[in-house]
């Protein structure tokens, strides 16, 4: 048999396994299994409604909170600089554009943590290593962060810096929401620390 | 049969890939194509029941505790096995789900772990699970805020 009739029979035999195999566009977990439940299990995999306000009053930089409830929702209330993905259409609207790189940490929410705790499995699998789940989702942060309240006489420093805390995230989150959606955007950058708007300092 | 002898290696190779592929496609020891289609019942939230719907579902019943601090005592008797979240996709867990004929429970105090364990178990392909959980299965906004104050006490 010479080379040419090998080299078709092989081609034709190698077609018949490519049948088997899926179609290249759809999306699929490549993490390995023990890799991704020990992420979404470990402690790490969290992160509480105060510290991503903590991060909110900080402006941090490599914050990006995702909020994966229908639209409707979110534009009714939603966590100051939430982008809104919801979660059904997540996969759809390819992740690669809003999951961003290693320095970027992403932190979902939704009203619980059940839908939030679909998409860190599903992120986690595709290899975005950055993401976490807010614990309790909307829900925990309205009891935690806007319904907090002191009732004692005299407050420790640190409960006074959470309380602080908790307040300015409480009044960032009902004068962002009180906004109309085409003045949200502009609230949050005029809230934005600019240092070129310094005056004065030393020449 | 010569005709086989003569394309041996060629087929051996070809038989041998063919193996991999299926092996690939329909093992449970690895994430499963199109994530997408593995999460739909995620979607609609059909994926969720509650105490009193367990009943109502066709066929011999697993239900999985995923806490190993907890009894179930609601479940019959012969149903529940108990295995740590985090060991849900290790060999063993996957033996018991797989050697199961019915429907798979999961069940956790805490909603957000039952979700995790249903994600990864149906996204390396098995199929006919839910998580017991109580409700209407879709999540709601339930809290409501009060106008605050925003007086700090004194140190």
């Amino acid at each position: 048999m010479s080379v040419r009739e090998k080299l078709s029979v092989t081609i034709i035999l190698l077609g018949v396994v490519l049948l088997f195999l899926p179609l290249g566009n759809s999306l699929s977990l490549t993490v390995s299994q023990n890799t991704v439940a020990g992420r979404v299990f470990g402690q790490d995999a969290e992160i509480s409604a105060d510290q991503v306000a903590r991060m909110l009053v900080a402006e941090d930089s490599t914050l990006r909170i995702i909020d994966l409830r229908p639209a409707d929702e979110y534009r009714k209330l939603s966590i100051p600089g939430a982008i809104n993905i919801p979660y059904p259409v997540m996969l759809a609207a390819r992740p690669e554009t809003f999951l961003g790189t290693g320095s970027t940490r992403n932190i979902f929410y939704s009203n619980d943590d059940m839908v939030s705790s679909y998409a860190l499995v599903l992120a986690i699998g595709m290899g975005y290593d950055n993401c976490y789940v807010m614990t309790g989702g909307l829900n925990e942060w309205i009891r935690t962060v806007m319904n907090s309240h002191f009732t004692g006489e005299t407050i420790t420093a640190r409960e006074n810096a959470l309380f602080e805390t908790r307040t300015r995230a409480a009044k960032l989150f009902r004068e962002y929401n009180a906004l109309p959606d085409s003045l949200k955007i502009k609230y949050l950058n005029s809230m934005r620390f600019d240092p070129r708007k310094l005056d004065g300092g030393c020449e | 049969m010569r005709q086989i002898k003569r394309y041996r290696f060629i087929l051996a190779g070809v038989v041998t890939i063919s193996i991999l592929v299926l092996l690939r496609s329909h093992g449970t020891g690895r994430f499963r194509y199109d994530a997408n289609r593995w999460a739909e019942p995620s979607y609609s939230v059909s994926n969720i029941i509650t105490h009193d719907e367990i009943n109502s579902l066709p066929g011999n019943k697993l239900i999985i505790n995923l806490d190993t601090t907890t009894i179930l005592e609601w479940a019959p008797e012969g149903t529940q096995v108990t295995i740590p979240a985090a060991s849900i996709l290790s060999r063993q867990a996957r033996k018991t789900i797989k050697a199961h004929d019915g429907v798979v429970l999961l069940w956790s105090a805490n909603k957000s772990t039952s979700a995790r364990a249903w994600m990864l178990l149906s996204q390396s392909g098995f199929v006919n699970l839910y998580i017991i959980a109580g409700g209407t299965g879709a999540e709601s906004l339930n809290e409501k805020f009060r106008s605050g104050s925003d007086t700090i006490p004194e140190l």
